[in-house]
């Protein structure tokens, strides 16, 4: 053990010793909350559906009033975070921005914290946080503001329960607690049918008494978190209608939304498992094996499945990898460190300048990228007068940014978007449109479908810098902000204006 | 051994077909990598395109390109035999490739395969190659080298493997015969000077000289049966020295033949290598006296001066290091009938499945957006080249994609798969494009020598038609500028189709190749 422990070097320091535990959990805890608040004084908002989430809760309106659906859609899959969020805007009355910054900071918040119940030695997550963005976006990933963060959290708390409590036969309150957490999570995040991932790495484990538990508390918590939607069986089956559509609509992985395209193998997680082969070895830590080890397991799938969609390492793999690390390392930590040792106190301030740091710099402008973004509001841009879709139009576009930002800042706009969140709600018309516009890689003439069925109080939106006019000749355009076109049918019968750049 | 003696006595029957079991799976899943990445639609980029569309042609290249003095067809017994396939079965210039890619690939992946007790560390290594290298591409380029890759395994794998004991005379034979058959196929004879080397560098002298006298046998008997043994070998030199030795940067070579950057995911699966022999115990020879970690260490020094020694070379001997020891440690860990090896290998079977077939990055089907020039495009008539023209680009995919897609058609191609094959002046030109970064203006040299029957083919925008005012220009498939004299005396007219106009050629339907 260390020297520090030694009455012999005993030293009028030593009265306070009794409180470097105390400060130790006070930095982690402090410093976790910081990261969130430093992002976002940057100006921070993240890019997708965050704020299609707070502007549906300001909106107080359903999918269908908003998007223009197919009739795959039937219920609103993150229908508990909408109804949060739409109480916290009754309460706060604040706008859409002040929606999504709460949603940054308390789910990231959240998800670290999660993780801290379970440990002895809380800087061990600050190491396993600071090592995960040193060598994947998850910890980024829990920065966006959205549901699927509250599912990581209710995994990180099952397989921390396990880590600790593993070695004796689960009990009753362990798989209510179960049920509880994975309800939660449906009810909020709504895709309870990937939570077979970690029942079925606690089998691959060899974990039986535990897999039945999380089995049950998985149906259970499905079924329950269904259930607070009003429509339970309807809720599970738009689940699993809606990522069969997301992934099978697509005859290419490159038209699918980014995070649901294939990851490159993420080399990176290989390594830190490697790492913690090494250290397992080299520091002589009385680890369990890893092969019975369930986040072992739910790292080994994750990171196969990441072939097929990059999702399931973000969300599932990395989570548990982080805590076969955090778990490592409180060992080791345990093994170098007493526990009210000043040498401990000085490394958490180290690991806690170093996590602040390395995830709140501004690197390639991650936090930043927002604040030359330009927004279609007439809030903002009193000149899109007349160039935003009028009351009952449609705003047509084959870039889910441009629906995510615009419809964050028009909530109570009364027109539809053709193309929302997910392209696999469209009618299968409009998403054959939307599949060829990506398959040729934008190219105007794979617009036309839309194009001949505008009418007036319609828009169509492209991207595209000043300089290049959208050639569809059939509308009359107009640079709208920067970097943005809206096209809509001339007005009169005259030829239609050559367009004028701003 | 391992610990997996069940209590389930009534499966212990069952064990002993875990062994043929492992070698169905293994084998299999390596059948299936290709065929999957076919189903996606996929074709290679470059010469399997050529090969090819040379076999269902039926003409000599010299009908076919626009030579310089100094060729001969290297790859002759390949179009041979994709000749007589073609022959016998009636198939199409996109049938080939797809044979050429999945044999090609299913050769290479089976070929250390009879050398390994646990065949599942070679799955291991496939994976691993896939996430650190370029290399996964590379295997479904359908192409010869990939002959000579499985050539250079069988070699390294036989010693690696094989018993400790010196060669026999009957191990020289299968040496010669499979430098022969590389020979007669890639053509490149001279790189085995490599494998030799590595052998002497490693000690191993015996198979050195043994290597050394079956490489120059096979080499000379591979070239014995073009006919034309002394010349073929010298032209290969030749044809090297000629492609390495044209170019004043390594900017204007072919992308392989540039330099590479250090391979530095290499050098982590070499570290990690290391730790595993301390860590893991291994009982394996030291790397200094291993032919396969010489053949590293040479493949990475040169891929600096082309990467196609690292690739080649480096790679495919790392492969052959790694699964040697990958195998000592499932050894150690698995009983060969084990339960826990069988599950072991579905779950490596489907890693390795899913990490080479995942279509990360467009990799397996870029080319469904690729838009051809085809002789049955309406649109493009009077815009290809007439009877007897030339086809002038400097861009050496139009030339592989124009070939493949009109392997019958009567012009010939001033740039082909290789630009040390064009005459002297034009390789100039050729050159002096590539050095403008496609300036229209390096073009002018050969736009002075065009004749009404040629056209000049650019890559380009719609929205910007070349700028040579001396040729009118069609933009006559997605992305491609066609050009040609003016019919007529008057002023050349503007881009038949102007910037502003709606584009009704340039998009693909949803799963066109054309």
């Amino acid at each position: 053990m260390p020297q520090d422990n030694d009455p012999s070097t005993a030293s009028p320091l030593d009265v306070v010793r009794r409180y470097v535990p105390l400060a130790v959990w006070a930095i982690v805890i402090l410093v976790i909350l910081a990261i969130p608040l430093k992002v976002i004084s940057y100006g921070f908002l993240p890019g997708d559906d965050a704020l299609r989430h707070a502007a549906k809760a300001v909106s107080g309106k359903p999918w269908p009033e908003i998007l223009v659906m197919g009739p795959a859609f039937q219920i609103d899959h993150n229908y508990g975070w909408h109804f949060l969020l739409r109480q916290v805007y009754l309460g706060s009355h604040c706008n859409t921005e002040g929606l999504v910054l709460f949603a940054v900071v308390a789910l990231f918040a959240l998800v670290n914290w999660s993780a801290l119940p379970w440990l002895k030695r809380p800087e061990a997550w600050l190491i396993a946080l600071t090592a995960a963005t040193l060598t994947s976006d998850v910890p980024l990933r829990f920065l966006l503001g959205r549901p699927f963060i509250l599912t990581v959290a209710g995994l990180l708390t099952i397989l921390f329960a396990w880590q600790v409590r593993g070695s004796s036969p689960p009990k009753w309150r362990t798989a209510a607690g179960m049920a509880v957490v994975i309800s939660c999570c449906t009810f909020v995040h709504g895709v309870w049918y990937l939570w077979a991932l970690p029942v079925a790495a606690f089998f691959l484990a060899g974990q039986f008494r535990w897999g039945l538990m999380l089995l049950a508390g998985w149906v259970a918590g499905s079924f329950l978190g269904a259930s607070f939607t009003g429509h339970p069986l309807a809720s599970l089956y738009q689940a699993v209608v809606m990522a069969s559509r997301a992934f099978g609509l697509h005859s290419t992985q490159r038209t699918l939304a980014s995070e649901f395209q294939p990851s490159a193998g993420e080399l990176f997680g290989l390594v830190i498992m490697g790492g913690l082969l090494i250290l397992r070895q080299l520091a002589g830590l009385k680890a369990r094996p890893m092969t019975a080890n369930p986040a072992f397991w739910l790292a080994c799938m994750g990171w196969v499945l990441g072939f097929k969609a990059s999702r399931f390492p973000d969300d599932w793999g990395w989570p548990a990898l982080m805590v076969l690390v955090a778990c490592d390392l409180q060992l080791l930590l345990q093994a170098r460190f007493a526990a009210d040792s000043f040498k401990r106190l000085a490394l958490v301030c180290g690991l806690a300048a170093a996590a602040f740091l390395a995830i709140t710099n501004d690197g390639g402008r991650r936090w930043t990228s927002n604040l030359t973004q330009q927004y279609l509001t007439t809030a903002e841009h009193p000149e899109l007068n007349g160039w935003m879709p009028e009351k009952g139009g449609i705003l047509y576009s084959s870039d889910m940014t441009i629906f995510y930002q615009t419809f964050f800042k028009n909530p109570n706009g009364d027109w539809r978007y053709i193309l929302g969140y997910e392209p696999g709600f469209m009618t299968d018309e409009d998403f054959q449109v939307y599949h060829s516009i990506l398959w040729n890689y934008g190219d105007p003439k794979a617009y036309e479908p839309w194009i001949k069925k505008m009418r007036p109080e319609d828009r169509l939106v492209v991207r595209g810098g000043a300089g290049s006019v959208p050639s569809s000749r059939q509308l009359e355009w107009n640079y709208g902000v920067s970097g943005i076109w809206i096209g809509r049918l001339p007005r009169t019968n005259a030829p239609p204006p050559a367009p004028e750049p701003r | 051994m391992t610990g997996d003696n069940s209590n389930f006595n009534h499966l212990e029957a069952l064990r002993r077909y875990v062994p043929p079991a492992v070698w169905a799976i293994v084998i299999l899943v390596i059948l299936i990598i290709p065929l999957k990445i076919i189903s996606e639609g996929y074709l290679p980029e470059d010469d399997a395109l050529r090969h090819a569309a040379k076999a269902v042609s039926g003409k000599s290249w010299g009908d076919i390109l626009v030579l310089g003095p100094a060729f001969r067809d290297q790859n002759f017994v390949w179009h041979f035999f994709l000749r007589q396939i073609f022959l016998w079965s009636h198939c199409d210039t996109d049938k080939l490739v797809i044979f050429a890619s999945a044999g090609l690939f299913a050769l290479f992946g089976w070929s250390p395969l009879p050398w390994l007790k646990r065949p599942e560390a070679w799955l291991i290594t496939l994976t691993i190659v896939t996430l650190t290298s370029g290399l996964m591409p590379r295997l479904m380029f359908g192409r010869p080298f990939l002959l000579t890759l499985s050539g250079l395994v069988i070699i390294l794998s036989a010693w690696q493997f094989g018993d400790s004991s010196p060669p026999r005379w009957r191990t020289l034979a299968g040496v010669t015969a499979v430098i022969a058959v590389c020979t007669l196929v890639h053509g490149v004879w001279y790189l085995w000077a490599l494998p030799v080397a590595a052998f002497f560098m490693a000690g191993q002298f015996r198979w050195g000289i043994l290597l050394a006298v079956g490489w120059i046998a096979g080499s000379f008997l591979g070239a014995t049966v073009t006919g034309h043994p002394i010349d073929s070998l010298c032209y290969a030199v030749e044809i090297a020295r000629r492609t390495l030795g044209m170019h004043d940067i390594q900017n204007t070579m072919t992308a392989e033949l540039q330099s590479f950057s250090g391979g530095v995911y290499a050098l982590l699966v070499v570290g990690a290598l290391l730790v595993l022999r301390n860590l893991g115990g291994l009982n394996t020879r030291p790397w200094k006296s291993n032919p396969a970690f010489w053949l590293v260490c040479l493949g990475w020094l040169l891929g600096f001066k082309a990467m196609r020694f690292w690739n080649d070379w480096g790679w495919p001997a790392l492969m052959v290091l790694i699964t040697c020891d990958l195998q000592l440690l499932l050894e150690a860990r698995f009983a060969a009938d084990s339960f826990k090896r069988l599950a072991l290998t579905g779950g490596l079977a489907v890693m390795t499945y899913l990490a080479a077939t995942c279509d990360y990055n467009s990799r397996w089907t870029q080319n469904l957006t690729w838009s051809y020039l085809t002789q049955d495009n309406r649109d493009l008539n009077g815009w290809l080249p007439d009877r007897g023209g030339i086809f002038y680009t400097a861009d050496m995919t139009l030339f592989f994609q124009t070939f493949f897609k009109n392997p019958d058609a009567d012009w010939k191609y001033i740039v082909g798969y290789e630009p040390a094959l064009m005459p002297d002046q034009d390789f100039a030109v050729y050159q002096r494009v590539l050095w403008n970064f496609g300036d229209t203006k390096a073009y002018a040299p050969w736009v002075e020598k065009m004749r009404p029957a040629d056209r000049l083919v650019i890559r380009g925008d719609r929205d910007a038609p070349p700028n040579s005012s001396q040729l009118e220009w069609e933009y006559g498939v997605s992305g491609i500028w066609i050009g040609r004299l003016p019919h007529t005396n008057a002023p050349p007219p503007a881009p038949t189709i102007p910037a502003t106009a709606t584009r009704e050629t340039s998009t693909n339907s949803v799963n066109s190749t054309k």
